[in-house]
């Protein structure tokens, strides 16, 4: 005669609310990094716009004083 | 821009560790729940995160209050970060709980006091973001924020208490299980101890996705400062 | 109007002069609302509408009607009540009056006691006109002083914190579904301890039951109106 059952065969389940979880929490890491690569991004843009019209003044100041 | 600090380096291996050593001791450590089986390893990570989005809705009420009154917005940058983290691990909890719920009751829902707070909270979350998202100015933003968060949060402990209250005069009898127990099931020590490190290694996780967030959102700003610039002169 | 609030403020003691400005932000709204009606006919309809589709929504035949009553009433006061409120600090801010009252130089709380009173006043109004009408139509006996009790403490509750949100979601874009958003899950408690207040009432519940939930809307009642108080300040600075 069985005393106590055996535990009831969860497995699967288990396995979903992992996988809903860890899914859950790297999905939120990578948006994270995402968003950080996207910034940086902005940020050399931003870095070679402003190179170029420090360029651009430099030499429009360099031709008028040729004159 | 400054890089990644130190500090913040070491923190990201120190909580990538816990997190690798958390996943031995649910796995591993943790023995086979008698009764329920495999599910219950997920309890120890379902209770953390309901952890962490319950002590991230605490940091973005105080940090709305402070930032009433000291008016640094670097207080507003910790609420709103603290807010997407807590949504997060909120709908972690909620969705989690959902699966430990189904195989343990049979239901996919049950109108356990500490599950529906949860889903109210994760309202609320939405609600905050959605007022922000309304309002153009940024200090009216923050300021509105700071008080929707301060007042929501004070309404989440009465809320709690009156379902707890409402569910021992209407017990509800969902599936096939005892509803007063609440997934209840005695702890070994060894099960105590995961459960405990969980917490802490999720109490580190948040801390970490904190620091990072913010440093987002500092960056943002910075960028927007930077092209806002750029098109003036 | 600023001008009014202010000889009163420095005419009388301090204490008398905020009540009385507080009355006087009252009678303003009441003075408007008799001669627009507006806010009390579109709250009247729409809850007498509700009661009708919860007719044919749910059950409502003699057995049933005991449980479900509260709740209905309840339900109805909610939605109801979150019309009134918008429309309320909408005309508020939209006719200006809010920037005049805000030059008056009487404390800002005031301005929100003005406003959450008059919005209750409203609601009480509406709920004065609800409760005998759904009588009649359900022969249920709604007329019970602990009842009337429930419903003021409800209110109470429902209107301060529905007054101070009310006073954010007006600004912002999404003003009009805003303030259920915000408003619902904190009022949440209220709702709860109101219909299982009157239900309890209805079915005669025993009496320990009935305080708890009321001592439960007081609570409510007390710490919100306290949250609000200190808060406002920070919704009106301009």
């Amino acid at each position: 005669m069985i005393l106590q059952e055996a535990p009831a065969d969860t497995f699967n389940y288990m396995v979903l609310g992992f996988a809903v979880i860890l899914g859950t929490m790297g999905l939120h890491v990578v948006s994270l990094l995402a968003r950080f690569r996207n910034l940086r991004r902005d940020l050399e843009v931003l870095d070679e716009v402003q190179a170029g019209e420090a360029a651009a003044t430099g030499s429009a100041s360099r031709m008028r004083t040729s004159r | 821009m400054d890089p990644m600090p130190r500090a913040l380096k070491t923190l990201n291996w120190l909580t990538a560790a816990l997190f690798v050593a958390a996943l031995y001791m649910v796995f591993i450590y943790a023995p086979r729940e008698a009764v329920m089986g495999d599910v219950q390893r997920v309890f120890y990570f379902h209770v953390s995160a309901g952890w962490v989005g319950a002590v991230a809705f605490l940091v973005t009420a105080i940090s709305g209050a402070v930032f009433l009154a000291r008016r640094d917005p670097k207080w507003d940058r910790l609420a709103v970060a603290s807010v997407e983290i807590g949504m997060v691990f909120a709908f972690i909890n909620i969705v989690s709980g959902a699966i430990w719920a189904r195989p343990v009751w049979n239901t996919w829902w049950t109108w356990d006091p500490r599950l529906v707070t949860a889903t109210i909270m994760e309202l609320i979350y939405l609600a905050y973001i959605m007022l922000r998202q309304g309002i153009e100015d940024p200090d009216r933003r923050a300021r509105f924020g700071s008080v929707y968060g301060i007042v929501a949060f004070i309404s989440v402990p009465i809320t709690f208490l009156s379902i707890r209250f409402f569910r021992t005069i209407h017990p509800v009898v969902i599936g096939s299980g005892d509803p007063t127990a609440e997934g209840a099931f005695d702890m070994t020590p060894r099960m105590l101890q995961a459960f405990m490190f969980s917490l802490l290694t999720f109490t580190l996780i948040y801390v970490t996705l904190l620091w990072h967030r913010v440093r987002l959102a500092r960056m943002t700003e910075h960028v927007e400062e930077r092209r806002m610039q750029l098109t003036s002169t | 109007m600023p001008e009014a609030l202010a000889t009163v403020a420095r005419r009388d003691r301090p204490v008398a002069g905020y009540l009385r400005a507080i009355a006087a932000i009252v009678r303003k709204d009441l003075a408007a609302e008799l001669r627009s009606r507006e806010l009390l006919g579109a709250m009247l309809v729409f809850s007498l509408l509700l009661i009708l589709i919860f007719n044919f929504a749910l059950e409502l035949d003699a057995r049933t009607r005991q449980t479900v009553t509260a709740g209905v009433l309840w339900s109805t006061f909610a939605f109801a009540g979150t019309l009134g409120l918008n429309r309320s600090m909408a005309l508020e801010v939209d006719r200006g009056c809010l920037d005049g009252l805000l030059l008056a130089p009487v404390d800002r709380s005031a301005l929100f006691f003005g406003k959450a009173l008059g919005n209750l006043v409203f609601m009480l109004l509406v709920a004065a006109i609800i409760l005998p009408a759904y009588s009649a139509l359900y022969n249920v006996n709604l007329f019970l002083p602990g009842l009337m009790g429930v419903v003021l403490l409800g209110s109470i509750g429902y209107v301060v914190v529905g007054t101070l949100l009310s006073s954010m979601a007006v600004q912002a874009r999404t003003r009009d579904i805003l303030l259920p958003l915000l408003l619902f899950p904190v009022v949440l408690p209220v709702v709860i301890a109101a219909v299982r207040a009157t239900s309890g009432l209805l079915q005669a519940a025993p009496p320990e039951e009935i305080r708890g939930w009321i001592s439960l809307l007081i609570a409510y009642d007390v710490i919100f109106t306290a949250v609000a108080f200190m808060t406002f300040d920070y919704i009106v600075e301009e």
